[in-house]
C-alpha cells in the first residue's frame, strides 16, 4: 500500500477515511445529540415537561404496572423518573408482540396521552448505534466497523503526523481554505484524540457479547446462556401460573436498599406480572458512578424476598462495564455532559475536516482531468454534514408543526416525523449535486432557518419561550435544547456568509488555475 | 483495485475471522492453564479482541506481501481452532 510504513498509514488513512466518513459523521452526530437525548425529549414531548415531586413513592407507579398487567404481558420495565426523565416510562408488549412505551405523571400515576413521538431516546439514540436498520441486525454491525475503523483512523492518524505537537497550535483560517481545513482538521484532531479513542473503544465494547462472542462460545459451548448468569448474575424463574397481587412497590425497593445501602434504583423490571412466581429486578442506579451497572438485586415480587443480588466484583466483568458507564455518560455531572458534547462537536468538525480536505485537494486536478471523484464526495460531504443536520432539524420542526394526534394518510406523526428526517435528508443530496459549490452557502441558510423556526414554533405551539423557560428550573431542559438551537442558527448565519464572501474570489482563482 | 479489494477483505473479514478464533483459544487456556473464572476468561477474551483485530487491520495493510498476510493469517486461524477442539472446556 506505500513503500514505508507511514505511506501506508497515509493511504489507509485517506481511503478509510473517505469512504466511511459519512457513516462516522451521522453515528458521531446522533451520538453528540444523545448526550441530550431526554432533553430533546422533553422539548418534543411538551406534556412531560413535569416537575419532579419531592416525595416520590414507588406506589405511583402501580397504575403504570395494572396497565402492563392488563394487557397480559410477559413483563414490564418502570423506568424510575429522574430529573432528566421526570416520567414514569413504562415499556410492555402489546397483545400484537410489539414493545410499546407509555408515559405516567410522576405525581398522581396517570397515564399521559400518548405524545406521538419517537423523541431523542427513541429515534435519534438507536440511530447513534443502529442506524435504525433493524434487518438481520446489520445497522450493528455497520456501526461496529465504523467503531472499528474509527480506531484505525486514530491510529493511522498519529503515525501520519511528524509534528504532532506544533499541530497543537497551528491554525491558520486567513491562509487558503485548504490549508485551513487541514489545521482544522489537525487541531480537532489532536486536542480531541483522546476522547475519539475512548469514545470508539468503549462504544465497542459495550456491545462485546454481539460482536466478539467466539470466546463465550469456546468456554460455554451449548450452555452460553449461563454466560449472564455467572458474568452479571442474572436470575430467571418461569411463571407458576396461579395469580397473586404485587406486593407493595415501596417496599420491594426497600428491601433492595437494605442490600445495596445508599442510592434509589433507576428501573424495577417486573417479571411474571400477576403470578405467584413473579420477581423484581432492581438495578441502583448510576448517579454517583461511572459503571452503568452498579448493584442488581431481584426481589420476589409476592413474598419480598430478596432472591439475589450481585455486583460485578471480578476483574473483567468490572473493567467492562467501567468502560460502557464512560459511553453511556448514566452518572449526574453536567460539567462532564457537556463537556462530552462539545468533544462530540470537535469530532464531527474532525470528520468533516477530514472529508473536505479530500476534497479540497483533488478539486481542481479532478475538473482539468475531466474526472467525477471530487464532484460526488463534495455532494455526499455536504449531504452528510450540512444535510444531517437540516434533516435533524426538519424532523423537530415537523414535531412542533404538526399536534401529537395528526396524522397525514393514515400516518401518525411519530412516524410522518420520521419520514420527514428522511425526505430532507435526500433532498440535501439532490440539492448539493444540483448545487456544487455553492451548496454549503444555501444548506447554511437552510440551517439557521430551520433552527429558528424550531425554536419560534415551541414557543407558539407551549408557551414555553426562552425566557420563561430559563426562569423556570423544571424547563431548563427546554431552555438548553432552544439554547443551542439559537447558538447553531447564528454559527449557522456566520459560516454562510463567511462563505459567501470567499466564494467569489475564489472561483476568479480556480477560473485562472484552469486556464493556465 | 482488485489487489487493493483483496486486501480491505483479507484485513476486514479474515482479520475478524482469524482475531474471532485466536481469541476462543486464549479464553481456554487462560481457563485451562491458570484456571480462570469462564465467564471472566470469556469477557476479557473478548475485550482483547477489539485491541487484537485492530492490530490485524492496521498490520494487513502496512505489509508489502499480500501472500504473507493470508498465509500469517491462515496459520493462526487454524492454529487457534485446533486448541479450541482440541482442548476440553473446563467446568468452573
Amino acid at each position: 500500500m506505500g513503500p514505508t510504513f507511514r505511506a501506508s498509514m497515509n493511504w489507509l488513512h485517506t481511503w478509510s477515511g473517505v469512504v466511511l466518513g459519512s457513516l462516522l459523521f451521522a453515528i458521531f452526530w446522533m451520538g453528540t445529540l444523545s448526550v441530550f437525548d431526554k432533553e430533546i425529549d422533553r422539548w418534543m414531548m411538551p406534556a412531560s415537561r413535569l416537575a419532579l415531586p419531592p416525595d416520590f413513592s414507588y406506589e405511583t407507579m402501580r397504575p403504570a404496572y395494572l396497565a402492563a398487567l392488563a394487557a397480559k404481558s410477559p413483563s414490564v420495565l418502570l423506568l424510575v423518573p429522574n430529573q432528566r426523565n421526570p416520567v414514569i416510562t413504562a415499556l410492555w408488549r402489546g397483545p400484537d408482540g410489539s414493545f410499546a412505551q407509555h408515559l405516567f405523571d410522576p405525581g398522581t400515576g396517570a397515564e399521559l396521552p400518548d405524545q406521538g413521538t419517537l423523541g431523542g431516546s427513541r429515534f435519534i439514540y438507536p440511530f447513534h448505534y443502529s442506524l435504525n436498520l433493524k434487518v438481520l441486525g446489520l445497522g450493528y454491525w455497520v456501526v461496529g466497523l465504523c467503531g472499528m475503523m474509527m480506531m484505525v483512523l486514530c491510529v493511522s492518524g498519529v503515525v501520519i503526523h511528524r509534528k504532532i505537537f506544533v499541530d497543537f497550535f497551528t491554525f491558520r483560517p486567513e491562509r487558503k481554505i485548504r490549508r485551513a481545513t487541514l489545521d482544522l482538521h489537525n487541531v480537532a484532531g489532536v486536542l480531541g484524540l483522546p476522547f475519539h479513542v475512548v469514545i470508539s473503544v468503549s462504544g465497542l465494547v459495550i456491545l462485546f457479547s454481539l460482536y466478539f462472542p467466539s470466546s463465550i462460545w469456546a468456554v460455554y459451548r451449548q450452555d452460553a446462556r449461563l454466560f449472564g448468569r455467572e458474568a452479571y448474575g442474572s436470575y430467571v424463574r418461569p411463571p407458576a401460573k396461579r395469580a397473586a397481587d404485587l406486593i407493595s412497590l415501596d417496599a420491594i425497593v426497600a428491601k433492595a436498599k437494605s442490600v445495596w445501602g445508599q442510592g434509589e434504583p433507576n428501573y424495577l423490571y417486573v417479571f411474571n406480572p400477576g403470578d405467584s412466581a413473579s420477581y423484581v429486578q432492581l438495578n441502583r442506579a448510576s448517579a454517583d458512578v461511572v459503571s452503568n451497572i452498579s448493584y442488581v438485586a431481584y426481589v420476589d415480587g409476592t413474598t419480598g424476598e430478596l432472591l439475589s443480588a450481585s455486583r460485578p466484583e471480578k476483574p473483567a466483568a468490572l473493567t467492562q462495564r467501567f468502560i460502557a458507564g464512560l459511553h453511556f455518560i448514566q452518572f449526574e455531572h453536567w460539567t462532564l455532559r457537556w463537556l462530552y458534547f462539545v468533544l462530540g462537536l470537535a469530532g464531527c468538525v474532525l470528520i468533516a475536516t477530514g472529508l473536505l480536505f479530500w476534497v479540497e485537494s483533488r478539486r481542481d486536478r479532478h475538473r482539468r482531468l475531466g474526472r467525477s471523484g471530487a464532484r460526488v464526495v463534495e455532494a455526499v460531504t455536504v449531504a452528510s454534514v450540512t444535510g444531517i443536520l437540516i434533516a435533524t432539524l426538519a424532523f423537530m420542526v415537523t414535531n412542533r408543526a404538526l399536534p401529537a394526534g395528526a396524522s397525514v394518510l393514515g400516518v401518525e406523526r411519530g412516524a410522518i416525523e420520521v419520514s420527514v428526517f428522511h425526505l430532507a435528508w435526500l433532498l440535501t443530496l439532490l440539492h448539493a449535486w444540483a448545487s456544487t459549490g455553492r451548496a454549503w452557502i444555501g444548506q447554511c441558510w437552510m440551517i439557521s432557518g430551520l433552527a429558528s423556526l424550531a425554536v419560534l414554533l415551541n414557543a407558539v405551539t407551549t408557551g414555553d419561550h426562552l425566557i420563561k423557560t430559563i426562569a423556570t428550573p423544571q424547563l431548563w431542559s427546554v431552555a438548553g435544547v432552544d439554547a443551542t438551537l439559537l447558538i447553531a442558527a447564528f454559527i449557522a448565519i456566520r459560516v454562510a456568509l463567511r462563505l459567501a464572501r470567499g466564494a467569489r474570489p475564489d472561483a476568479a482563482s480556480l477560473q485562472g488555475a484552469d486556464q493556465r | 483495485m482488485t489487489k487493493t479489494l483483496a486486501r480491505t477483505a483479507l484485513a476486514i473479514l479474515g482479520g475478524y475471522l482469524g482475531t474471532s478464533a485466536f481469541i476462543a483459544a486464549l479464553a481456554m487456556i487462560a481457563v485451562a492453564t491458570v484456571g480462570m473464572e469462564r465467564s471472566e476468561a470469556a469477557t476479557l477474551g473478548s475485550m482483547l479482541g477489539f485491541l487484537i483485530y485492530l492490530g490485524v487491520i492496521i498490520w494487513s495493510f502496512a505489509e508489502p506481501a499480500l501472500v504473507r498476510v493470508a498465509l500469517w493469517l491462515g496459520g493462526v486461524t487454524a492454529l487457534s481452532l485446533a486448541v479450541v477442539f482440541l482442548l476440553r472446556p473446563v467446568a468452573s
